[in-house]
C-alpha cells in the first residue's frame, strides 16, 4: 500500500482539496499511480495502466486550478470499464477477440469526464464484453474483492467495483443491463448509479445488448456519483435512444442536501423476502435502513410489484437474444477464443426463436407500465441488490447468470434509474448493499435520498483493510 | 400477477439438440455442445416462464421511435404569399 495522506480521498474531498491548492493534480494521481501499483498485482482491477496520459492530464488540471478556472473534476482520477472505446489506448472488453482494438476516438462518456477535467489512470477488468462471470481462461485474469480477495467483485464492471473500494480510483465508469453496476458497488461496498436509458449517452460503450444497455457513474459515495453524474448527463444525437431532457437539466451534487422529508419511500419486502430470500444479515440490515428512513422524515410502507422472476426472464431473454446477434459472425469464426462462461451465457442465444424474443419484449412492456404504475403510490422503491454478501471466486457457477435470477434486473427491464449504496456490514466484514429505485427521470431524488442515507448509516468511515 | 420461478427444462436429446442447432451455422465440440445444453435448459425454461395470454391487438413493445416534424418555419404577418404557401405544404405532406 502506498500509505499516503491521499489514499482514500473522495471525489468530493479532493475536489476541495485541488481547488484550495492544498493538494496538486500531479501529487494525488502519482500517489493512485504508487497504489495501483502496489495492489493491483493482487487485485487485478486494471486491464492497462495509462501512466503518461494521467500525468500529462494532470498537469494540464494544475494549470487549469493554478488559473483559477477548473470544476469539480478537474484533476480527480478515474478510470473506465474496458468497454469504454478511448482514443489511442486498447480497448479489449477483456477480450482475447479485442487484444490489439486501439479505438481511434474517445467514447461519449469519456470524452464528457475528460472535457471536465478528470484524468483517466486507465482501463478496468470487465466480464468478457460485459457478460458471464469470473473466468480464468482469458488474458487477463478477474478482479477480486478488496474486502476479501478470494471473493467475488460482482460484475460486469467487476474492475470498477474493486478499483473505487481499494482507492485505486477516485471514481469509475460503469455499464449496467442486467446489474453490471449495482451488483459490483453492492459486493465491493461502494456506490453505482443505474440511470434511466437516455440520460447517459452509450456512444463508444461496447454493446451487450443495446435495449437495455446504460452507463453510469461508480464512486465511494452517492455524492461523488451525483459529481460524476453532473458532468455524464446530456444529450448525444450519436445514441439513438439518448434523450434531450427538456431544461433546466438538474443539478445533480447541488441538490443533495435538499429534504427527504415526506417522501415516500415503499420497501419491496417480497422481493428480498421471498422472491429471492435474503440472508439473515441482509434482513437485519434493511431493517435498521428502514428506521433510518423513518429517522429522515420519510413516509416508509411495505410495495408490491411482480415477482422479481417475472423481470429476470424476460431480461435474461432480451440479453441472450441481443447479445447472441451482436456476437454470431465472430462466434462462428472464433468460437475458442471467447471464454467458457461468455459461450454458456450467450450461445443459446442462437436457439431463441423470433416469437419469444418478440413476446419477451411485449412482455416488457407490460412491466414497465405495472412499475410506472407503482411510482403512483411511493415515489422512491427500496430492495437490495443481492441477496447477501460477495460469495467466493470458487463458488460461481458458469451458468450461474441463468440459475439465479438477478434481483438488479428489475430496474433494468423497467427502464428506470437505480442506486445502490452501501447499507452495512456482514459479521466477517463483508459490505451489504440497498439499493433505491425511483421512476424514469428521478436520479436526483435518488442520490440526494443516497446520500443523507449512508450519513445517517455511517458506512462511508470503513475502508477495506489492503495489505 | 404471478409468475412461478423458472425451472430448467428438460435435458434435450442430442438428436434434439442437433436438430435445434442445424439451422445457426455453429459447429460445436462435444464440451462446447455440453455447455450449450446446460445454458439451453435454463433458457428454455426462461422462455416457458414468460406468459404469452396478450390480446392480440395489444403490441406496443416493437415500435420505432421517428422524432417529430420540425417546427414549421415562422410566419411573418407582412409577407401574405409565403403565409399562403404554407397550409399548401402541410396539405400534400398530410395526403401521403
Amino acid at each position: 500500500m502506498s500509505g499516503t495522506a491521499f489514499d482514500y480521498l473522495t471525489i468530493a474531498e479532493a475536489g476541495r482539496l485541488l481547488a484550495s491548492r492544498k493538494l496538486s493534480a500531479v501529487e494525488l494521481t502519482r500517489a493512485l499511480l504508487a497504489r495501483i501499483t502496489a495492489l493491483d498485482p493482487t487485485l487485478n482491477a486494471f486491464i492497462t495502466v495509462t501512466e503518461r496520459q494521467a500525468l500529462t492530464a494532470a498537469r494540464a488540471a494544475d494549470r487549469a486550478l493554478d488559473a483559477g478556472e477548473g470544476g469539480s473534476l478537474t484533476g480527480i482520477p478515474v478510470a473506465y470499464k474496458d468497454i469504454f472505446e478511448t482514443a489511442g489506448v486498447r480497448t479489449t472488453a477483456h477480450s482475447r477477440l479485442l487484444a490489439d482494438n486501439v479505438p481511434k476516438r474517445d467514447a461519449d462518456a469519456v470524452h464528457r469526464l475528460s472535457k471536465a477535467g478528470a484524468v483517466m489512470l486507465g482501463k478496468l477488468a470487465t466480464h468478457e464484453f460485459a457478460i458471464g462471470g469470473p473466468a480464468f481462461d482469458l488474458p487477463w485474469p478477474p478482479a477480486r474483492n478488496p474486502w476479501d480477495t478470494r471473493r467475488y467483485t460482482g460484475g460486469s464492471s467487476s474492475g470498477s467495483g474493486a478499483a473505487v473500494a481499494a482507492g485505486l480510483a477516485l471514481g469509475a465508469l460503469g455499464s449496467d443491463t442486467g446489474g453490471s453496476i449495482r451488483l459490483p458497488a453492492s459486493y465491493c461496498g461502494i456506490a453505482g448509479l443505474k440511470p434511466t436509458p437516455g440520460l447517459v449517452s452509450r456512444r463508444g460503450a461496447i454493446p451487450l445488448a443495446p435495449s437495455l444497455d446504460t452507463v453510469g457513474p461508480m464512486a465511494w459515495t452517492a455524492q461523488d456519483c451525483a459529481i460524476l453524474l453532473d458532468a455524464l448527463a446530456g444529450h448525444d444525437p450519436a445514441d439513438p435512444a439518448s434523450v434531450a431532457v427538456p431544461a433546466p437539466r438538474p443539478a445533480y451534487a447541488r441538490g443533495l442536501a435538499r429534504p427527504v422529508k415526506g417522501l415516500r419511500v415503499g420497501l419491496l419486502r417480497h422481493h428480498y423476502e421471498r422472491d429471492v430470500p435474503a440472508s439473515p444479515e441482509t434482513l437485519r440490515m434493511m431493517a435498521g435502513a428502514a428506521r433510518a428512513l423513518r429517522d429522515l422524515g420519510c413516509r416508509v410502507s411495505e410495495a408490491s410489484l411482480p415477482p422479481v422472476q417475472a423481470f429476470n426472464a424476460v431480461g435474461r431473454v432480451i440479453i441472450c437474444s441481443e447479445a447472441y446477434a451482436l456476437h454470431e459472425a465472430m462466434l462462428k469464426a472464433r468460437l475458442g477464443d471467447y471464454s467458457r462462461v461468455f459461450r454458456i451465457r450467450v450461445m443459446a442465444g442462437a436457439l431463441i426463436r423470433a416469437a419469444d424474443y418478440i413476446t419477451a419484449q411485449r412482455q416488457r412492456s407490460d412491466l414497465i407500465a405495472q412499475v410506472a404504475a407503482g411510482f403512483t403510490k411511493h415515489d422512491v422503491l427500496v430492495s437490495v441488490p443481492a441477496a447477501g454478501a460477495a460469495p467466493l471466486l470458487t463458488e460461481q457457477r458458469p451458468d450461474q447468470g441463468f440459475a439465479q435470477p438477478f434481483l438488479t434486473t428489475v430496474a433494468n427491464v423497467a427502464a428506470v434509474p437505480a442506486l445502490v449504496i452501501c447499507g452495512g456490514f456482514t459479521a466477517q466484514g463483508l459490505p451489504l448493499g440497498i439499493e433505491l429505485i425511483g421512476p424514469a427521470w428521478s436520479e436526483a431524488r435518488l442520490l440526494r435520498l443516497g446520500h443523507q442515507l449512508e450519513r445517517a448509516l455511517g458506512t462511508r468511515a470503513r475502508r477495506p483493510a489492503l495489505v | 400477477m404471478a409468475t412461478p420461478p423458472h425451472r430448467p427444462a428438460p435435458t434435450p436429446t442430442p438428436a434434439e439438440m442437433q436438430a435445434l442447432l442445424a439451422p445457426t451455422g455453429l459447429v460445436l465440440n462435444s464440451g462446447q455442445m455440453a455447455d450449450l445444453v446446460l445454458a439451453w435448459r435454463q433458457v428454455a425454461g426462461l422462455i416457458a416462464a414468460i406468459p404469452r395470454d396478450r390480446p392480440l391487438a395489444d403490441d406496443m413493445a416493437c415500435t420505432f421511435r421517428v422524432p417529430p416534424p420540425p417546427a414549421p418555419p415562422p410566419t411573418s404577418a407582412k409577407v401574405k404569399p409565403a403565409a399562403k404557401k404554407a397550409p399548401a405544404r402541410k396539405a400534400v405532406r398530410g395526403r401521403r
